[in-house]
């Protein structure tokens, strides 16, 4: 070759995922079945804190930090009978545990609770991680909670009351009081439980209000088959104090600040100095987002173009849509937006290798001079080549909301982070009644909702918190699926929501897990019939865009990357047009 | 450390450990191969994981004619890669499995911008091989992404090494000498 090979060693297994790899590939061609060692390696990381865990739990109240001691709780726990069926469960301290497990029991649920002293946890896995999925859709799997709050309750009973008692509140049927007097902080139905699965509840005292042991934290999941013993080990560092968010925001989204660093009473994730800086940028900076938006577009020689007359533009993005036989080449574009707090732009656009589906037309294309996809006035667009050759198109331009550009960011802030609460909340803004469950995602209001889901995660500034929430409860809306393993333009790997719309066509949204921060949304042809109406394969993507960094900075000139010494310091808000 | 004869010999008496040694030792050369032929990450992904399944499957058919893996491995990857998506159903589950081992990085940004400029590189530098007829680019796809020799892509493809070799020259003439072959400077006369 006259031309040196690209190095595609980022692009290759690294050692650590090699094995893992291996390790799957073995088991998966062992006799006998799975080997559990074998197993275990790659389910360690896969539905424990993934989306789904905590979908069903509707936790306004945060969290469970109770002093261990105290005059007002002689017992680690109480249980009195709720109305509508089943028990309420106040639980002080998880020091019973073999007391809590017998009343969990009595109630219909089988469970392991275990108390550990201050900075252990239970060496995992112990169990196998499972989901419990509820009646009229959503689900319970694993969670951890923490912070200031008062005890935490368990509520075991129908998911149906539950769920009415909650959209009670919210409408306002039922006062504050009287609500957080009668609803516990998640509700076990042990008519959703199979008889294989069982509660898992690990605790641990924090400090607390100057006490290094003065309030506790805990963890809860959901196990399928047989739960080993815990075995304490040695939490890392900090792990207990800053449990909830954002490491396990894809799972747990009930968690407060907790810990040695939050102060006392801080009510809400939002206030937490654990999550990244969300603020908009101030006066005299700007939010810097780099995007690789990769879109299919068709070629038009031969109609009239539009934008500017000197210039028209003979591609269209209504491609399969508008224009089914216009030949169609993928169009990547690395596009770099630097936003001021009024709404005004600037717009890098730097566009990759044209590439048409058939060689016929690429050769056509080139034949014709190469004519760049983009729109281009030379009033407003400056267009020229970079050192690599590459067309790169600079533009001033406004934000669509203008002045206002980040104004959502205080609202959004003040949305619930629980997603059954979220849910209800953007269902009715003021106010008003609807049913409790989800509506499909199919039906006008499941679709209503959902797109507002997907609104709030494409919001430059949001919380880890909120995002997970808004990610839970868009996975609870019956009709929405969920993906994992699934690769981004960028190669990245996340967990991916899917939204199959009308006629085969749909959204895909990958996400980390375990930030709920979303990588990159794709619009694709899932299926029928547009597949065979457009002739290509089920899961073809026609436009995807990766968000690769961004963050504030100083200057319209400056990247992310430039400004914090690395994208993990800067890179921590998300992304975003 | 344990030859590829050896070592296929204990995976044909059903020895996944071994079957796993040489997962290890080849995973990396065959997605390579996968990667310029698809240029689709999660393709080669899934291509590299079938290839080794595949090969397990048939490890009973197949023998070794040297004591490397990788014209068997890589020959297969050619068919996978050619047929890619028709995956049998049996293989869904393991492949699934596969693929959703290994983790997200730590890093996601900077490892993604460097992945997205190989993709590149990788996009731009096949482009001319990747619109040779199907025969052609197989055979050259083969002497620039892997280390096989001609007997060995041969061997890989299961043609006679003039038909490589013919193959070659016309894929050659074609790019208008467009690929040179500096690394193989003995074979340059063809």
């Amino acid at each position: 070759m006259n031309e040196p090979k690209p190095d595609l060693s980022p692009l290759l297994p690294d050692n650590a995922t090699l094995k893992e790899r291996r390790a799957a590939l073995v088991e998966s061609v062992s006799p006998g079945g799975p080997d559990p060692q074998a197993a275990s390696a790659w389910r360690r990381r896969g539905p424990r804190l993934a989306l789904g865990a905590v979908l069903g739990l509707a936790v306004v109240a945060v969290a469970l930090i109770v002093s261990a001691g105290g005059d007002n709780a002689p017992a680690a726990f109480a249980v009195e009978p709720q109305e509508g069926g089943g028990v309420r469960i106040e639980v002080y301290s998880l020091e019973d545990a073999p007391g809590l497990e017998r009343a969990l029991a009595q109630a219909g649920i089988r469970s392991q609770v275990t108390w550990l002293p201050a900075g252990m946890l239970c060496r995992e896995p112990h169990y196998s991680p499972s989901i419990v999925h509820l009646p009229g859709g959503g689900s319970l799997g694993g969670f951890e909670m923490g912070g200031p709050g008062d005890a935490l309750t368990i509520s075991v009973g129908s998911t149906r009351r539950w769920r009415e008692r909650f959209g009670e509140h919210m409408r306002g049927e039922i006062s504050d009081r009287e609500y957080y007097r009668s609803i516990a902080n998640f509700n076990l139905d042990p008519e959703a439980f199979r008889p294989d699965q069982s509660v898992v509840i690990s605790g641990s005292p924090v400090p607390y209000g100057g006490d290094p042991e003065g309030g506790s934290a805990a963890k809860v999941g959901v196990a399928e088959g047989p739960v080993e013993p815990c075995v304490p080990v040695s939490a890392p560092a900090r792990s207990i104090g800053s449990i909830g968010l954002p490491q396990s925001a894809g799972g747990g989204t009930e968690g407060a600040p907790g810990g040695d660093e939050a102060p006392p009473q801080t009510p809400t994730v939002a206030e937490s100095s654990d999550v990244p800086a969300e603020a908009p940028p101030a006066p005299g900076q700007f939010l810097y987002t780099k995007t690789k938006v990769v879109q299919l577009q068709g070629w038009l020689p031969n109609g009239p173009g539009t934008g500017s007359k000197s210039n028209p533009r003979h591609f269209t993005a209504h491609v399969p849509g508008n224009y089914p036989n216009a030949p169609a080449a993928l169009v990547p574009t690395v596009k770099e937006v630097w936003t001021d707090p009024d709404g005004k732009t600037r717009v890098r656009e730097t566009l990759g290798q044209v590439d048409f589906f058939s060689g016929t037309d690429q050769k056509r294309w080139e034949n014709a001079g190469s004519p760049p996809p983009f729109e281009y006035d030379p009033k407003d667009h400056d267009v020229r080549r970079n050192g690599s050759g590459r067309l790169v198109k600079e533009f001033a331009s406004r934000s669509w909301r203008g002045p206002r550009v980040f104004s959502n960011v205080s609202k959004l802030s003040q949305l619930p982070t629980a997603p059954e609460a979220l849910r209800l909340a953007i269902e009715h803004p003021r106010g008003g009644s609807s049913p409790v469950d989800p509506s499909p995602a199919n039906s006008h209001r499941g679709g209503v909702t959902a797109e507002r889901l997907m609104e709030i995660l494409s919001e430059p500034i949001t919380s880890a918190a909120l995002r997970a929430a808004a990610l839970n409860a868009l996975a609870e809306i019956p009709g929405i699926g969920l993906k994992r393993g699934v690769a981004d333009v960028a190669g990245r790997r996340g967990d991916a929501i899917t939204w199959i719309r009308e006629r085969g066509f749909g959204h895909e949204l990958i996400f980390d897990p375990r930030t709920s921060k979303v990588l990159a949304q794709a619009e694709m042809i899932f299926g029928e019939p547009a597949a065979s109406e457009y002739g290509v394969a089920p899961g073809t993507v026609f436009r995807e865009s990766a968000f690769l960094r961004s963050g504030v900075v100083d200057s319209m000139r400056e990247t992310a990357a430039e400004a914090g010494g690395g994208p993990v310091a800067t890179a921590s808000t998300d992304r975003r047009k | 450390m344990a030859g590829d004869l050896q070592l296929w010999e204990r995976i044909r008496s059903g020895d996944p450990e071994a079957f796993g040694d040489l997962y290890e030792r080849h995973a990396r050369a065959v997605q390579s191969y996968c990667l310029w032929r698809s240029a689709d990450l999660q393709a080669a992904e899934d291509a590299t994981a079938t290839v080794f399944l595949e090969a397990w499957r048939k490890r009973g058919r197949l023998t070794l004619s040297s004591d490397s893996a990788a014209p068997l491995l890589l020959g297969i990857a050619n068919n996978v890669v050619r047929r890619q998506w028709r995956s049998e159903r049996r293989h869904r589950d393991a492949l699934e499995r596969v693929r959703n081992a290994g983790q997200i990085p730590n890093d996601p940004e900077a490892e993604a911008i460097a992945r997205l400029d190989a993709m590149q590189q990788l996009r731009e530098g096949g482009e001319a091989i990747r619109r040779l007829p199907r025969r052609e680019r197989e055979v050259l796809a083969l002497l620039a992404w892997s280390d096989l020799s001609y007997a060995e892509i041969a061997e890989a493809l299961g043609l006679p090494i003039g038909t490589v070799r013919s193959r070659l020259a016309r894929a050659r003439t074609r790019l208008g000498n467009a690929f040179p072959d500096p690394a193989r400077p003995a074979e340059e006369a063809l």
